[in-house]
């Protein structure tokens, strides 16, 4: 019987693989797509939420977690096209001049 | 069920294990897609087909073309992978597996009890319509005005001169 | 008729407004906001002067001010005959300054910060006689203050000026500190603080309760109105420009401590002490700075001088209990105090700024539009009939008189002798005689049309301002006020000889022949009799050191503990407390600077320990 355990137990992986992909990776677009692995497997846990708990509000927020993973890339990849024109990489261990 | 819902799951893991360990740039958002794709196929198995043609327009659509473009624009080749492999990456690892393993713990106590709260389940995209303009009115604007934002930011950030 | 009375209220401050925060492109022109700023409200004055005489009366409470638990102050607003009385006055004598400034501020770089504050000032005042409770009253009393700090210290740049005005708001200070308390005792005893409830429960509070509000009441009244022992203020305010010092001594500002003795009429008839202080503290004010204005040469010192002594009469009037004869006094003082300011800013104007009577002499014949008008206000001044200061002096000592006060009655009159030799003794210097200064006198000349025509329309005041008071209790002036004050009944009634009631003015008469012949014709000549008297002399010279004295005794050791204070408390406790957080902060800052590495991973990494860590947490509760 699928239940929302196993909703949970995919989405974990899942998540856990695209903060890996954050965490290994150094080129920024890779981190990017990492990201979107990451707010996809809170989109499976948020729809088996919705499934079984009879309720509409989970899939409301899954629609504006797209906005906002939408968003993020429109951003993201416009700093990656400047990085990209400024520093000649888009290597994100490079990028240390924010600091106190 | 089950069988189906797992073999599924094993598909997204292949897919997004192949986004993070990818060599080609562009194949690894290729990997993307069909992961998007599984997840999609997640949504219309929990029955809200709605969600899941969004996913597939939004993501597929939209995010993944952009995605490519850049990638070309960029002229990013195929490289050895760029892997960071120091001693903060696998404290990372470390403490991701603490927190995999703090869910796990969590499911085996079965912590979670959900109970259902609306008699029926409206998946319909006149349902989350329903609740997006009424109860969700405010952070519907807000996420609208997250867009603008975005647009403009991406707009300033994408012009020769900065 | 509220919106007339709001309307003469606040459209000053409109023009305040409008000249002190938008007026910045029509620099050259403020006088086109400012002058029918005070224009309208004169008028509105006169309308509301009239409504009142008709017989009515206005007290409105605009809105709740200060509503807390028992203590509820509202913006109230009372129109009686005394307020009315005050606001036509104010209104009058501030509208034809205003005009005058028009020439005499001419081409001055802060011309339309001038008329702001001048504005400013005539609306403070009008507040103050409107109010109907004793803290809008306050509000309006300290807004004078600070108007007279702003325009005294109007020519910041100069020391001088920048000292005296904040003389002037420190010293005033001290007096509002005793007003504040009058106020604190009133709510105490009374639980109020609008005049009605006040006045109406003033006769059932003990002696000690009234003793001590109006005492407190009186200290306000003593600073503002520049009284003994806080007058020191009010010659250095001479710093300031004269149209402005004609304003503060005439209509806006000194006046306002008559004015408030006489609307607690009631308070201060239900107790008698402090009544008689009142009386004694303002006869020993007339003759003390009158006997200084004997010896001074600044000419405008010695009008300054010459205010706070007839304020010394004024509260003689409201002392003795005669309150009506104190406002009598100050409606004709408001005209000729106004004028002598006036013409002494004109002298000084065709002189570029020379206020030494030494260097002056023979002007009469250059500026005669100046000279004559200056005459009118002296004579005036020195209680000379039908001038307007006769028939109010005379009231004022003629009620004391009447009212057993046979001291006060006598040096009042001397005062008077003293008034009518120094004022002209002040005109055959600047007036007559040889010119002492040849190239001053040379350069001299009449004074624009702008400024010579106030003066005459003051001059007219001057003189006839004093006939609607004649036979005092009788006469139409008295009789209208009688309404808004509260007459004690007094046992003693002493019906004064015909030589008492001719004294003062023969006195008068005396004064100004003796300074004829001391600086006309110097007989005795005046360098004979300062040898003559010199101790006396050089003690009034010096102003009895009082500055000096205040300085030793008071400037000093306060000085001093504030050095003490600054050393230890500032330095070592609060400087060390505050030193020590900033010190605290920076090494917290140091230490979780390391932390911020400005590589994004690493903060992921932070997150990720930090969710971990929450999540364990939860899950091991």
């Amino acid at each position: 019987m699928l239940g929302f355990n196993d909703y949970l137990l995919v989405s974990v992986i899942l998540f856990f693989v695209g903060a890996l992909g954050v965490l290994f990776r150094r080129n920024l677009i890779y981190i990017l797509m990492s990201l979107e692995l990451m707010l996809n497997s809170i989109n499976l846990t948020l729809i088996g939420l919705a499934k079984y708990s009879n309720d509409t509000n989970p899939q409301v927020l899954i629609l504006l977690i797209l906005v906002v993973a939408a968003v993020e890339v429109a951003v993201g990849l416009g700093l990656a096209i400047n990085l990209m024109r400024v520093k000649k990489t888009v290597d994100v261990d490079l990028f240390k001049s924010l600091k106190g | 069920m089950k069988t189906v819902f797992y073999i599924n799951a094993l598909f997204s893991l292949i897919f997004a294990l192949g986004v993070i360990f990818g060599k080609n740039p562009l194949r690894s958002a290729l990997s993307l897609l069909l992961f998007f794709l599984t997840i999609a196929l997640d949504f219309f198995f929990a029955g809200s087909e709605y969600l899941g043609f969004v996913q597939i327009i939004v993501y597929a659509g939209g995010i993944i073309v952009m995605i490519a473009f850049v990638i070309i624009l960029l002229g990013l080749k195929k490289e050895s992978p760029d892997y960071d492999i120091t001693v903060r990456s696998f404290t990372g690892i470390i403490l991701l597996g603490f927190f995999a393993l703090g869910v796990l713990y969590g499911l085996a106590k079965s912590v979670l009890h959900l109970i259902p709260k609306a008699p029926y389940f409206d998946t319909s995209a006149a349902g989350i319509g329903d609740a997006l303009f009424s109860k969700y009115l405010l952070p519907f604007e807000v996420a609208s005005i997250l867009l603008l934002v975005g647009v403009v930011l991406a707009f300033i950030f994408a012009k020769k001169e900065v | 008729m509220e919106t007339i009375l709001l309307i003469t209220l606040f459209v000053p401050l409109l023009g305040a407004i409008i000249n002190g925060v938008f007026g910045s492109p029509f620099k050259k022109y403020a006088h086109w906001v400012a002058v029918p700023a005070i224009g309208i409200s004169w008028l509105g004055a006169l309308y509301l002067l009239k409504f009142v005489m008709a017989g009515n009366t206005l007290n409105v409470n605009l809105w709740q001010w200060i509503p807390v638990k028992d203590f509820n102050v509202h913006f109230g607003l009372m129109l009686d005959p005394l307020s009315a009385v005050m606001i036509a006055t104010v209104t009058t004598v501030s509208f034809f300054i205003h005009i005058y400034s028009i020439g005499y501020m001419h081409g001055d770089p802060g011309y339309r910060r001038y008329f702001a504050y001048l504005n400013l000032f005539v609306f403070s005042m009008l507040m103050l006689v409107l109010a109907n409770n004793y803290v809008l009253l306050f509000v309006g009393w300290e807004a004078v203050g600070l108007c007279s700090y702003l325009l005294i210290g109007f020519w910041y740049e100069k020391k001088s000026a920048s000292d005296a005005g904040k003389k002037a708001f420190i010293v005033n200070r001290i007096g509002d500190a005793g007003f504040i308390l009058g106020i604190f005792t009133m709510f105490f005893a009374v639980g109020a603080v609008d005049y009605k409830t006040v006045f109406a429960a003033a006769p059932q509070l003990s002696a000690v309760i009234v003793g001590s509000i109006t005492f407190f009441l009186f200290m306000g009244a003593i600073g503002k109105s520049a009284q003994f022992p806080l007058y020191v203020w009010l010659p250095d305010a001479m710093e300031g420009p004269t149209p402005v010092s004609a304003l503060i001594h005439a209509a806006t500002m000194v006046t306002a401590g008559v004015y408030m003795v006489a609307r607690s009429s009631a308070l201060y008839s239900a107790h008698g002490s402090i009544a008689n202080a009142v009386a004694s503290i303002g006869a020993f004010t007339a003759i003390f700075a009158a006997s200084i204005a004997l010896v001074n040469d600044d000419i405008k010192r010695v009008l300054a001088y010459s205010t706070i002594s007839q304020l010394g009469y004024m509260f003689i009037g409201v002392g003795v209990g005669a309150y009506a004869t104190g406002i009598f006094h100050l409606y004709t003082h408001a005209f000729f105090k106004a004028l002598l300011f006036l013409t002494a800013g004109s002298v000084m104007h065709a002189l570029h700024g020379e206020l030494n009577m030494q260097k002056m002499g023979g002007l009469f014949k250059k500026m005669p539009h100046t000279g004559i008008t200056f005459i009118i206000g002296a004579l005036a001044l020195s209680g000379i009939p039908p001038l307007a200061g006769f028939y109010s002096k005379d009231s004022i000592l003629k009620e004391a008189l009447v009212r057993g006060h046979t001291t006060i009655w006598w040096v009042g009159t001397i005062t008077a002798f003293m008034t009518a030799f120094y004022m002209f003794r002040l005109i055959f210097m600047v007036f007559f005689g040889e010119p002492r200064d040849r190239e001053l006198y040379e350069h001299a000349h009449e004074s624009p049309a702008v400024m010579t025509i106030p003066l005459w329309i003051l001059a007219i005041g001057a003189i006839s301002a004093g006939w609607v008071g004649i036979g005092e209790d009788a006469s139409p002036f008295f009789k209208f006020l009688a309404p808004s004050l509260h007459y004690a009944e007094h046992g003693v009634h002493f019906e004064p000889a015909a030589w008492q009631e001719w004294l003062p003015l023969i006195f008068g008469v005396a004064g100004i022949l003796l300074a004829w012949s001391m600086y006309m014709k110097r007989i005795p000549s005046p360098v004979g009799m300062a040898r003559a008297f010199k101790p006396i002399y050089k003690l009034l010279k010096g102003k009895y050191y009082v500055d000096e004295i205040y300085n030793i005794f008071i400037v000093k050791p306060i000085y001093y503990l504030a050095i003490i204070l600054f050393k230890l408390v500032d330095r070592i406790l609060i400087d060390g407390t505050v030193n020590g957080v900033a010190w605290v902060n920076r090494a917290t800052g140091a230490v979780l600077n390391k932390i911020q590495t400005g590589a994004v991973k690493t903060y992921m990494l932070w997150i990720v320990f930090a969710a971990t860590l929450i999540m364990w947490l939860q899950l091991l509760k």
